[in-house]
């Protein structure tokens, strides 16, 4: 981070919702760009495509920047998410034939690199969707790492990214810690 | 008959005919209580732990080249606990008080570990 | 609104974990048999299985299981309403039927998208289990201990301890399901006064003022 621009990341598999996600959030057009300028993401020249939104908020700005979801790409996620206060990744609730990959992911980028995260849980609007406590169950996550959202919804969006300061421990906010006993863990 | 009276009753004999025997579990080799006359708050654990047991013997034998596993034996100052396979597919645990007599149990075991491998098929 | 999917992109072993801390069945429909199995769960628990309507007693029911955990293909779902047994529960842990079935067969090529890269970081999770792991797990998890406090990468687990990655992968995704071990997780919250909290504080206030 260097003054006040802050980094935000948006992953997870095609179709969760992601432009969705920084097009609600976002105050300039979403833009879908092949290349982005290497001053923005860091040391890497390489070219992929990313979704790419900016919020404004008290002079700050939040670069949010959707990233495409496919493993493949991970190579370019060194370079993302360095100096990225958060990553959001969002997994499509009614689509659980992606939730594999994603954990597999979401465990590796977690693992590797030094960043507060949410799951976002979407589609909670329809009838036959996993809920956020049993993706939080498959991902083996506590559940303030877990959050139902609507990709659509301004509010919903914000409430993903106050989860994310929470993680900070801003405002002498204070989340328990990763080791606390989480839903689908055997107790007995 | 159904397959499950017959290893019920396979479990009863077994109780009747010993009377030191204060215990008996059969469990799959997979862990899983399958028939048995232990408080069910009970039953799970008794079955990880002789299917462990067995396990634990069968390397035992296998490793050491003793032959194929006959038994496994925990003799605690109180009781033991008697494990023994019962064909390929199950494995049954007899709880005993101290002093009991082993060799009238490990014979009386060995019909119901035919049984039960009969049974089991 | 409850699990539901296929047992292609999910197999049993990976679903009971999900379902485990649920009251309710899951129920599960394979294409050739054109008959409704269910899985009756109760506090992490196998409590009944039932085919056609009735459950069945534990040997068969014990057939089912292990058949059921070898499909790879058929619809799922999960009914926290079903009715439950009205007889004795079965008892059968979830940890002991994900763990046990690991033995079984060669694992790792089915399950690949659920385990771990060889670059994902594990550690020993907090809490101790009051259970036995089955054997060799149990042998598994002790070689594994010391390099688990320290916290270490599969690749780097499998190296140490002669082993292939896709094995040690399989093993630390086992332990995982089982609450042994857990992904190490890279960031630790700054301690106050760092400065670039005063950006995120701002950042904080701004958002619960609702300006957006």
């Amino acid at each position: 981070m260097n003054g006040e621009r802050l980094k935000l990341v948006i992953s997870g598999p095609v179709g969760a919702g992601k432009t969705t996600f920084v097009a609600s959030l976002s105050d300039i057009p979403v833009v879908n760009t092949d290349e982005v300028s290497s001053e923005l993401i860091g040391k890497s020249t390489t070219t992929v495509a990313l979704d790419f939104g900016a919020l404004t908020l008290d002079g700050i700005q939040v670069y949010l920047f959707g990233t495409p979801g496919q493993e493949r790409f991970a190579f370019a996620w060194d370079t993302l998410l360095e100096g990225a206060f958060g990553l959001v990744f969002l997994v499509a609730g009614n689509q659980p034939a992606t939730f594999p990959t994603a954990r597999r992911m979401l465990d590796y980028l977690t693992t590797n690199f030094p960043v507060p995260f949410v799951v976002g849980v979407t589609r909670k609007d329809l009838a036959q969707v996993w809920s956020a406590e049993e993706v939080a169950s498959y991902f083996r996550l506590p559940a303030p790492h877990v959050l139902a959202v609507n990709a659509t919804s301004r509010e919903d969006c914000r409430e993903v990214l106050l989860q994310i300061l929470r993680f900070w421990g801003v405002a002498g906010t204070k989340i328990p810690p990763e080791k606390a006993e989480h839903a689908g863990t055997s107790s007995h | 008959m159904s397959k499950q009276k017959e290893l019920e009753n396979v479990v009863g004999q077994l109780r009747s005919a010993v009377p030191d025997i204060t215990g008996v579990i059969v469990a799959s080799s997979d862990g899983l209580s399958l028939a048995g006359d232990l408080p069910e708050g009970e039953l799970a654990r008794a079955a990880a732990m002789t299917a462990t047991a067995a396990s634990l013997g069968r390397r035992i034998t296998d490793t050491l080249e003793l032959g194929s596993a006959e038994e496994f034996a925990v003799k605690g100052q109180q009781g033991y606990l008697l494990v023994y396979r019962a064909g390929d597919k199950a494995v049954i645990g007899v709880a005993a008080r101290a002093g009991a007599n082993i060799g009238l149990i490990n014979l009386e075991v060995r019909s119901a570990t035919e049984k039960i491998a009969a049974v089991l098929g | 609104m409850p699990v539901f999917g296929d047992l292609s992109d999910f197999p049993l072993t990976e679903l009971l974990p999900v379902v485990a801390f649920r009251t309710g069945a899951l129920k599960i429909a394979l294409e050739e048999q054109g008959t409704i199995s269910e899985i009756y769960i109760q506090n992490h628990t196998v409590c009944g299985i039932r085919k056609e309507g009735h459950y069945l007693e534990p040997l068969e029911a014990h057939q089912v299981l292990r058949d059921l955990l070898r499909r790879t293909s058929g619809l799922f779902w999960f009914d926290p309403d079903a009715e439950p047994p009205k007889t004795n529960c079965l008892s059968w842990p979830v940890h002991q039927i994900i763990l046990e079935f690991a033995e079984e067969q060669d694992e790792a090529a089915l399950l690949q998208h659920h385990l771990p890269t060889p670059e994902t970081t594990f550690e020993l999770a907090g809490e101790p289990r009051s259970y036995q792991l089955p054997l060799s797990q149990s042998i598994f998890f002790e070689k594994a201990r010391p390099h688990l406090e320290r916290g270490t990468t599969v690749e780097a687990l499998a190296t140490l301890l002669g082993l292939s990655v896709p094995h040690v992968a399989l093993h630390l995704h086992k332990l995982h399901l089982a609450g042994f071990v857990a992904p190490r997780r890279a960031f630790r919250p700054p301690t106050p006064a760092a400065g670039q909290s005063n950006v995120l504080a701002r950042l904080w206030r701004a958002l619960a003022r609702n300006r957006l």
